[in-house]
C-alpha cells in the first residue's frame, strides 16, 4: 500500500483529481507537502478555484510564498494597486473580478499597472466602478486573450485603457453608474463610441443604462456585426431623438439574431424594435412593466421573430406579442395559464413552450388533449428554472 | 457468412508472467490497445492469430480485467474523450462491488486499464481512489496510504489560512 501519487503514473493524476470539488481540494492539500504541491500546480485543480483577495495587506505576502498557481482572482484592492500588480505578474491569470466598492478615485498609473499585470493572459475581466485621476496622457492596453469584458463606465480615463487591440473580445457588458458624469457623453466622439468603432469583432453587446450613448447618431460609425444586443434603461420618457438613434443603431446591424430588452418601462422601445423592420429572430423581454399599457394596436405583424422569452411580463402582454408573431417556434414564460395555452395551440409553427410553473387547469387541459389526439402535433411543454436561467454571471460564464 | 464461424470467436491473451487466458473477441475489443492491434492484423486474421502477449499486465491483474470486460462486453463504451467531462450520474452496483479490492490490486488495475486503454474501467477505478480520499480526514488519508505528515505547525497553519481565501469557481 502506498501513496497513489507516487505509485501511479503521472498521466493518471488528472483522472483522480477530476472528481474533487474545491472543498475536497482544500482538504487534500493538507495531507502532505507533496500533495499540496500536486494540487497547487495542477491546472485541473486550479482552474476551478477562485482566489479571493479581500485584505491585500495581509494576504499578499503569503500569496508570494504560495505554491498554488491560481488562475482566477476576486480582488478588493483597497488602494493596494501597486503591490497587487507586482504579485499578479507571477501568475497565469485567466479570470479577474475587481470589486471596487468605494467610489473614490484611483491613481491612473497604478490602475494601468494593475491591468497590465494580467493583460496578456486574462480571458474574462470584470471591473468595478473605478474612476481614475491624474491621467496625463491616454494609455491603451492590448488584451490579446480577453473574451468577455464586464465593465462599469465611471470615467473617461479609466475606460480609455480598453481602446487597445482586443482580438478575441466577443462579449462586452457596459453599464453606467448613476454618478457617471454627463459631460463624458457631451461629445460625438465619446470614449464608448470610439471603443465600439475600434472593436468590430464584438458579437454580443450589453448596454445597461447607457442611453446617453445615443444622444448622437452613431449607427454608421460603430460596429455593425453584433449578433446579440441587450439593452436596459430606467428612463420614463426617453427623448425621441435618443430613441430614434437607438433604433438606427439596431437597424444598422447586419447579423442580428437576438435582442434582449431588460427592465425597460418605456413601451416605445419595444414597439419601435418590433414595428420597424429590424431583422432578428429571438426576443427576450424581462421585467417590463410598462408605464403605458401595451395594447394590441401597438404591434404590427412581425414575420421574423421565431423565439420569445418573457419574464414577469403579464400573460396579457404575452398574448399581444404572440398574436403579432405568426412565425413563432418557441417561447418561454414564467407562468403558463390555460387561456395562453389555448391561444398558443392556434400558432401553427409553435413547437415548444418552456415555463417555470403551469396552472393546474392548463396542465389538465394539455394532458387531456394529448390523450385525445396522438397524431396531431402538439407543442412540447418543458419546465425551466428561470432563476437559474436569469443568473447573469452564469449566462456569461457558460 | 460462414455458418461454422462463431459470432464471437475465442481469443487468447498471455500475461507478463506467462499465464494464458481465454476470452472472446467482443470482450477483448473493449481494450483500445488490443482493438488497434487486431485492426492492424486485418480481416480473417483473428482465428489464425496466436495468443496476444501483454508484457505489462501480470496474471492476477489480467484475471480481474478479463472479469470486468466479459461482464461489460455488450454495453456501449464511452470514448476517452467522452469520459473527460463525465460526472458520476449512476454507478452500476456490480461495478461498485467489483472495485472492492485492496489498494495494491486497485493500483495495478488502474495501470492495466490505462495501458490497455479501457476508458470506462479507468474512469471507475480512478474514481474509486478519489472516493477513498473524499470520505476521509487528512489524518485518515495519511494512514490509509502510509503517508508521512511532513508539515511543520507553521506551514500547515499557512495552508489552512490560504484555504480560507479559496472558493469554488
Amino acid at each position: 500500500m502506498g501513496d497513489p501519487f507516487r505509485v501511479l503514473d503521472i498521466d493518471i493524476f488528472p483522472l483522480i483529481l477530476q472528481h474533487f470539488d474545491t472543498n475536497d481540494l482544500k482538504k487534500v492539500a493538507l495531507v502532505s507537502r507533496s500533495w499540496n504541491d500536486l494540487i497547487g500546480t495542477s491546472r485541473q485543480c486550479m482552474k476551478r478555484v477562485i482566489c479571493r483577495i479581500e485584505r491585500p495587506q495581509l494576504q499578499l505576502k503569503m500569496l508570494e510564498e504560495s505554491v498554488r498557481q491560481y488562475e482566477n482572482f476576486k480582488i478588493s484592492p483597497h488602494g493596494h494597486y501597486q503591490e497587487l500588480s507586482e504579485i499578479l505578474t507571477h501568475f497565469y491569470v485567466r479570470n479577474v473580478w475587481i470589486n471596487e466598492t468605494c467610489v473614490k478615485e484611483v491613481d491612473h498609473s497604478e490602475y494601468v499597472n494593475l491591468m497590465r499585470s494580467f493583460s496578456d493572459t486574462v480571458e474574462y475581466l470584470q471591473t468595478g466602478d473605478i474612476a481614475t485621476k491624474n491621467a496625463n496622457r491616454v494609455i491603451t492596453i492590448d488584451f490579446p486573450k480577453l473574451k468577455k469584458l464586464h465593465c462599469s463606465f465611471s470615467n473617461r480615463s479609466a475606460f480609455s485603457i480598453f481602446n487597445g487591440v482586443n482580438k478575441q473580445l466577443e462579449t462586452v457588458i457596459l453599464s453606467s453608474e448613476l454618478n457617471s458624469r454627463d459631460e463624458e457623453f457631451s461629445t460625438h466622439e465619446n470614449i464608448i463610441t470610439e471603443f465600439l468603432t475600434k472593436n468590430q469583432q464584438i458579437t454580443n453587446l450589453w448596454l445597461l443604462h447607457l442611453e446617453k450613448l445615443f444622444v448622437y447618431d452613431i449607427s454608421q460609425k460603430v460596429t455593425q456585426k453584433l449578433r446579440h444586443i441587450t439593452f436596459t434603461t430606467n428612463f420614463q420618457n426617453l427623448p425621441q431623438h435618443v430613441r430614434e438613434n437607438f433604433i438606427r443603431f439596431i437597424k444598422a446591424q447586419r447579423c442580428l439574431e437576438a435582442i434582449n430588452i431588460m427592465g425597460c418601462r418605456e413601451k416605445s422601445i419595444l414597439t419601435s424594435i418590433w414595428n420597424n423592420g429590424v431583422k432578428f429572430r429571438k426576443l427576450f423581454v424581462i421585467d417590463c412593466n410598462y408605464y403605458d399599457e401595451l395594447s394590441p394596436y401597438d404591434l404590427e405583424k412581425n414575420m421574423n421573430i421565431e423565439e420569445i422569452d418573457f419574464y414577469l411580463s403579464s400573460s396579457v402582454h404575452a398574448y399581444f406579442l404572440l398574436s403579432a408573431a405568426p412565425n413563432i417556434v418557441a417561447y418561454k414564460i414564467r407562468q403558463l395559464s390555460k387561456q395562453l395555452l389555448e391561444f398558443s395551440l392556434q400558432l401553427k409553427k409553435l413547437k415548444e413552450i418552456k415555463f417555470q410553473s403551469i396552472d393546474a387547469e392548463a396542465l389538465k387541459y394539455y394532458k387531456n388533449l394529448c390523450y385525445k389526439s396522438h397524431d396531431k402535433k402538439l407543442p412540447k411543454l418543458k419546465e425551466l428554472d428561470f432563476f437559474d436561467y436569469l443568473n447573469i454571471d452564469k449566462r456569461l460564464n457558460g | 457468412m460462414d455458418i461454422d464461424r462463431p459470432s464471437d470467436p475465442q481469443v487468447s491473451v498471455v500475461s507478463s508472467d506467462g499465464t494464458m487466458f481465454h476470452t472472446t473477441l467482443k470482450s477483448i475489443l473493449l481494450s483500445g490497445t488490443i482493438k488497434d492491434m487486431i485492426e492492424h492484423i486485418g480481416e480473417g486474421g483473428v482465428e489464425n492469430m496466436g495468443a496476444i502477449p501483454l508484457q505489462n499486465v501480470d496474471s492476477k491483474t489480467l484475471e480481474i480485467v478479463i472479469k470486468w470486460i466479459e461482464h461489460h462486453k455488450d454495453n456501449i463504451q464511452p470514448t476517452s474523450e467522452e469520459i473527460k467531462d463525465k460526472t458520476a450520474d449512476f454507478i452500476d452496483p456490480w461495478d461498485e462491488n467489483f472495485l472492492e479490492m485492496d489498494l495494491d490490486k486497485l493500483y495495478n488495475l488502474i495501470t492495466a486499464a490505462n495501458y490497455l486503454n479501457i476508458p470506462q474501467l479507468l474512469w471507475l477505478s480512478t474514481r474509486k481512489i478519489a472516493m477513498l480520499i473524499k470520505n476521509r480526514t487528512p489524518q485518515e488519508i495519511r494512514s490509509l496510504f502510509n503517508i508521512e505528515d511532513d508539515w511543520t505547525p507553521q506551514e500547515i497553519e499557512a495552508v489552512q489560512k490560504e484555504n480560507q481565501w479559496c472558493e469554488e469557481k
